[in-house]
């Protein structure tokens, strides 16, 4: 038997979890939770953060300028909040194809990263947007980029009296163009098989710079591919290079067989779809730059 | 005014989407027991011993059954009663049933189960159907493991090959899959009075009572069985899912009894779609006549017959499409293995042959050069042709009909432009997405095929209101029969549909109308009311003459009237109160030649299906963008009806193509719920869906009308392997075929193009 607990305010939460940490497990929208073979092993006690007001705001922090998306926000939420479309549209693309409209009206981002599953489909967009995760205990907090939250497939770095309560992504500078692609076993409701991130700032000639690459589904974690970062840094895209990046992706990939596909076709993926997706934004930009003719009236 | 081919909501849609609606699954009584079902642990070993004991003790178990405790026959099966309702000696799959719990709570009869003590035997689980087929095998029944098998050939097969100036052989493979219905197997048991009554899923509660009956050794009157309302089957509640067990659990402790099967438990027991192998070698001249079409099908069966003989048989009867073939042989196997069991699914056979032979033509089309649809065309068969199997066909063909309307469609004369990706997709995308076009024809019998009995009986009450009451003994399995029989009452009886209900699929109150099933019943139903309507007249006819003084005579029911030889008169006034009622069979014509049990049919749907699909070669992934359904089923009694069959039947010929398969494991379930088993979403499914009505009216149907529930899921999933090809050059013989399955083949034909 568990206890089911439901707290609305987070000091109460930091409380609760300093004094039972390791018996609690955390439920917010219980996507992953209740799917599993045994939802509850090991815990004592359920404890109920989705309604925790502070834990769902998304707002700009005046301070540094940081967008903060609280951890209980959902993907639904997320993924059409004007701030979080404004300034981290590659987030909000990934969250729109998280599950279903049923998963992404319950799952909220702090679970995707709670469960660390490799194949959670915010996080390589988290990365490429250099996302800090915010995890807090009673008087304490610390921060740190997101790829260093996860230590392997189902396992972080949290200590059993922390929460995740927000992720902050700085404000980029420039241009932004980006892009978060995911091959499934189908067009819905399907965990990825495999996921490509990108980001970087574009320039008025057509060069990226701060490029960003993630790749999520294809190794123990959500990895950066940083070869395929420098193949792209401060050049045009153009095909050779494309091929070079996807190849780099290729060889960056660790992944395994499983139900939903197969290493080889995975190792293959994250390639095509870095390919895919750079030659989709290589055209849109040339589009863009291209002087439109104006229309005689 | 006329009610065919309308457009109106279905008169038990409200009910359905606000649930007041009760399917099995919500029944439930006070004090009714649940009933947990005790599974085989291997998918092949002999039983040494069960021992309940453990299990009778523990918390909130009233009674646990085995073998000993089934008082009559203890074994099912619509064809062949081979397999036990609870195994004693063996069993022969996963879903084997062994023990029943019957328990105060759900709960307490799971945790009982896991209580009954079964020492096993295990044996090495045969899964290979052409190794089971081998003499030397072990037999899994005492016949052997061919459960059936089929040979016919016509003309001369060597000179037909001899002759043609192309040929084209391959080996086809499909997967089993499931039928994925929506509500789980379901039901509920009780004593009223003497009569053991089962509210049950099935497909025919006439036939489920006989079952049943036979099994507890009890008299028909002393069961009843009633399922009118059931929430989805596609045929795979066909054969006895819960029914004897339920019956079993009331029988002996005399007090109600529920089940609700578990998905898992659900994937596990019930049949399949065949799993089949298709050896296809087809020849055509220069000139594009086909001239030989000579098949091999070794079906997979699993444990047990259940309708895996009939599902052969239509494998074979459709073995060469609707086409006419000089030179035809067919040697066809069905197979047992300890690989679940299959039977009844949507197309029934046909789907199998289909997807192997509508792929054959195509490939003999691109090898002569010859339009793929005009191939087809300029091969079809006609009213009065001899069939494959050498039978006349000799009710309206309409396979031409759906063809001609497929060729005259936008989507297969541009078929040339929409290869080319939309303009939005860029220029580079343009030189990597592909898109191609492909059809595929077929035919699909319909009705259960000469050797079965095939009849439909209703009983129509007309009653002061006016309103009228259609008893029927199908079952309103999601397809929208009962609907349909509105329709063809409200057109036939000249009332409106709101004036007219189905009370439907009870042995204790409707007469047997046959299966719900083999796309029978808008037919089969649908012409016993026109009988029985003619008999209301007659006695409309008599009571006119006695209360009104009319000269003697029939008449017609017309406007909510009766109009005869005294002119019109209003039904109310008519009746005066009192009641009439009329019952009637219509018995399903059949051909005259017999070659086996329901071989071959005399009537048909046709069906014409072109899909366009993309292929993004980087990914593999393949989508849908366009399909659509040419289909000839008569005259369209419900045209909502008709469109939401076809628009299913597409969505499952997509699930069929691109993503399911039901994986096992040397005889086990690998994948029993829907996270793993994946059925196409509404995002797989394109938005662009056309279906076409093409209506050759059948002389035999009711108002011309034929079914079309079956010929819709056919076509899709070889017309997108067709298209596939249309699109990258490659042919999948296998299904599903997958992204992985995609890029590796791509794989391998750059390699060949290069070398
Ligand atoms: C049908 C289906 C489809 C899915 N499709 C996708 C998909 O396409 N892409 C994808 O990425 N995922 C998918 N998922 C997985 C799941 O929906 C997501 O991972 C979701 O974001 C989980 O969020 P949740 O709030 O429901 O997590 P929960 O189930 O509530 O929790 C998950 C884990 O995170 C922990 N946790 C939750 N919140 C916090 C917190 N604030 N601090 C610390 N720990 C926390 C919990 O204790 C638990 O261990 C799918 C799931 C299902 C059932």
């Amino acid at each position: 038997m568990i206890d089911y607990l439901r707290l609305s305010q987070l000091d109460d939460v930091l409380e609760m979890l300093w004094a039972e940490g390791p018996g609690i497990l955390m439920l917010a929208g219980g996507t992953d939770i209740l799917v599993r073979p045994q939802p509850f092993a090991g815990a004592r006690i359920l404890l109920d953060i989705s309604r925790v007001e502070q834990l769902r705001d998304i707002a700009v922090d005046p301070a540094d300028d940081c967008l903060v998306i609280g951890a209980a926000a959902t993907h639904e939420e997320v993924a059409w909040h004007p701030q979080v479309s404004r300034r981290a549209q590659l987030l909000a693309q990934a969250c729109r194809l998280v599950g279903s409209a049923q998963i992404r009206n319950l799952g909220t981002l702090g679970g995707n990263l709670g469960n660390a599953s490799p194949a959670a489909d915010s996080v390589p967009a988290l990365a490429c947007l250099d996302a800090e995760v915010v995890l807090s205990g009673r008087n304490k907090q610390r921060r740190l980029p997101v790829l260093e939250f996860f230590t392997g497939p189902g396992s972080s770095v949290r200590q059993p009296d922390e929460v995740i309560s927000s992720l902050r992504l700085p404000r980029q500078r420039g241009r932004q163009v980006s892009f978060f692609l995911k091959a499934g076993q189908r067009r819905g409701m399907c965990c990825s098989k495999a996921s490509v991130a990108f980001r970087a700032r574009s320039h008025s000639d057509g060069r990226l710079s701060g490029v960003r690459v993630a790749l999520g589904a294809v190794a123990p974690t959500v990895v950066r591919v940083p070869e395929a970062e420098q193949v792209l840094e401060g050049r045009r895209i153009e095909p050779r290079l494309i091929d070079e990046a996807a190849a780099a992706c290729s060889r960056a990939a660790r992944p395994i067989d499983d139900i939903r596909s197969t290493a080889e076709y995975r190792k293959a993926v994250v390639g095509a779809l870095l390919t895919d997706g750079l030659f989709r934004l290589g055209d849109k930009m040339k589009q863009r730059r291209r002087p439109r003719r104006r229309r005689p009236r | 005014m006329s009610w065919l081919d309308s457009r109106r909501p279905r008169y038990d849609a409200a009910d359905k989407v606000t649930g007041k609606l009760l399917y099995p699954s919500d029944r439930t009584m006070d004090g009714a027991l649940w009933v947990e079902v005790v599974r085989a642990a291997h998918p092949h070993a002999l039983i040494r011993n069960i021992d309940t004991s453990r299990a009778e003790a523990a918390a909130g178990v009233v009674r646990v059954l085995t073998a000993k405790d089934v008082p009559g026959l203890n074994a099912f099966g619509i064809q062949v009663q081979d397999q036990p309702v609870l195994c004693h000696d063996r069993v022969r799959y996963q879903g084997d049933a062994v023990a029943l719990v019957g328990a105060e709570s759900r709960r307490a009869a799971r945790e009982a189960a896991r209580l009954v003590e079964i020492d096993y035997q295990v044996l090495e689980p045969l899964t290979d159907p052409e190794r089971a087929m081998a003499a030397d095998a072990p037999a899994l029944h005492p016949g052997g493991n061919i459960l059936h098998q089929g040979h016919f050939s016509k003309g001369d097969i060597e000179e037909g090959f001899g002759k043609s100036a192309v040929i084209v052989e391959d080996v086809y493979q499909v997967p089993m899959i499931d039928h994925a219905f929506l509500e789980t197997e379901a039901g509920l048991s009780y004593y009223d009075g003497e009569v053991l009554v089962v509210e049950s899923c099935g497909q025919y509660v006439f036939r489920d009572q006989t079952q049943i009956a036979r099994s507890l050794g009890l008299p028909l009157d002393k069961v009843r069985v009633t399922a009118p309302f059931v929430g989805g089957a596609f045929g795979g509640k066909d054969e006895i899912t819960v029914q004897i067990h339920l019956a079993l659990m009331t029988y002996h402790t005399k007090r109600p009894a529920r089940m609700v099967a578990t998905r898992a438990e659900s994937i596990v027991s019930h049949t399949k779609r065949h799993a089949a192998r298709m050896y296809y070698k087809t020849g055509a001249s220069r000139s594009g006549k086909l001239l030989a079409v000579q098949a091999r099908f070794v079906s997979d069966t699993g444990a047990y017959a259940s309708l895996g003989g009939p599902v052969l048989n239509l494998m074979m009867e459709h073995a060469a499409g609707p086409y006419l073939v000089p030179h035809f042989q067919v040697d066809a196997y069905a197979v047992y293995t300890n690989n679940g069991f299959a039977g009844a699914f949507r197309g029934f056979g046909c789907t199998q042959a289909c997807l192997a032979m509508e792929s054959q033509m195509e490939r003999l089309a691109r090898a002569l050069r010859i339009d793929p649809l005009r191939f087809r065309q300029m091969n079809v068969l006609h009213q009065g042709d001899l069939a494959a199997l050498g039978y006349p066909m000799k009710l309206e063909v309409g396979a031409e009909a759906t063809i001609r309307s497929a060729r005259r469609s936008k989507l297969w004369r541009n078929r040339r432009a929409l290869r080319q990706p939309p303009a939005s997709y860029g220029p580079s995308r343009r030189r990597y997405i592909r898109r191609g076009v492909g059809a595929a024809s077929q035919m699909q019998g319909l009705g259960l095929g000469i050797g079965i009995p095939d009849y439909a009986e209703v009983e129509i009450e007309l009653a002061p209101g006016p309103r009228a009451t259609i008893k029927a003994g199908t079952t309103e399995i999601g397809q929208g029969a009962y609907h349909a029989y509105i329709l063809e009452a409200a057109e036939r009886l000249g009332l409106e549909p709101g004036q007219i209900r189905v009370v439907g699929a009870d042995t204790g109150r409707t007469p047997d109308s046959g299966t719900t099933t083999a796309s029978r019943t808008t037919y089969a139903v649908g012409n016993a009311i026109l009988l029985a309507a003619g008999r209301l007249e007659q006695e409309l006819g008599r009571r006119a003459a006695r209360r009104l003084g009319w000269p003697a005579g029939a008449g017609k029911l017309r406007d909510g009237g009766f109009t005869g030889s005294g002119g019109w008169v209003a039904l109310d006034e008519l009746l005066a109160g009192q009641r009439v009622s009329a019952r009637a069979t219509f018995h399903v014509p059949v051909q005259d030649v017999e070659m086996g049990d329901g071989l071959p049919h005399l009537l048909y749907s046709y069906g014409t299906h072109v899909a366009l699909v993309e292929v993004n070669t980087l990914t593999g992934e393949i989508r849908v963008v366009r399909l659509e359904a040419h289909l000839d089923g008569g005259q369209v009694i419900s045209r909502t009806g008709f469109e939401g069959q076809s628009e299913g039947g597409i969505a499952q010929g997509i699930g069929y193509a691109l993503f399911e398969e039901v994986r096992l494991d040397r005889g086990r379930f690998v994948d029993t719920n829907f996270d793993k088993y994946v059925l196409p979403t509404s995002l797989d499914v394109p938005v662009d869906m056309r279906t076409v009505p093409v209506m050759v009216r059948d002389s035999t149907g009711p108002f011309g009308a034929k079914g079309i529930s079956e010929t819709c899921m056919v076509g899709p999933t070889p017309a997108i392997l067709n298209a596939i090809e249309d699109a990258i050059g490659v042919r999948f013989t296998r299904l599903p075929v997958r992204a992985e399955d995609v890029l590796q083949a791509l794989r391998e034909k750059e390699k060949k193009d290069e070398g």
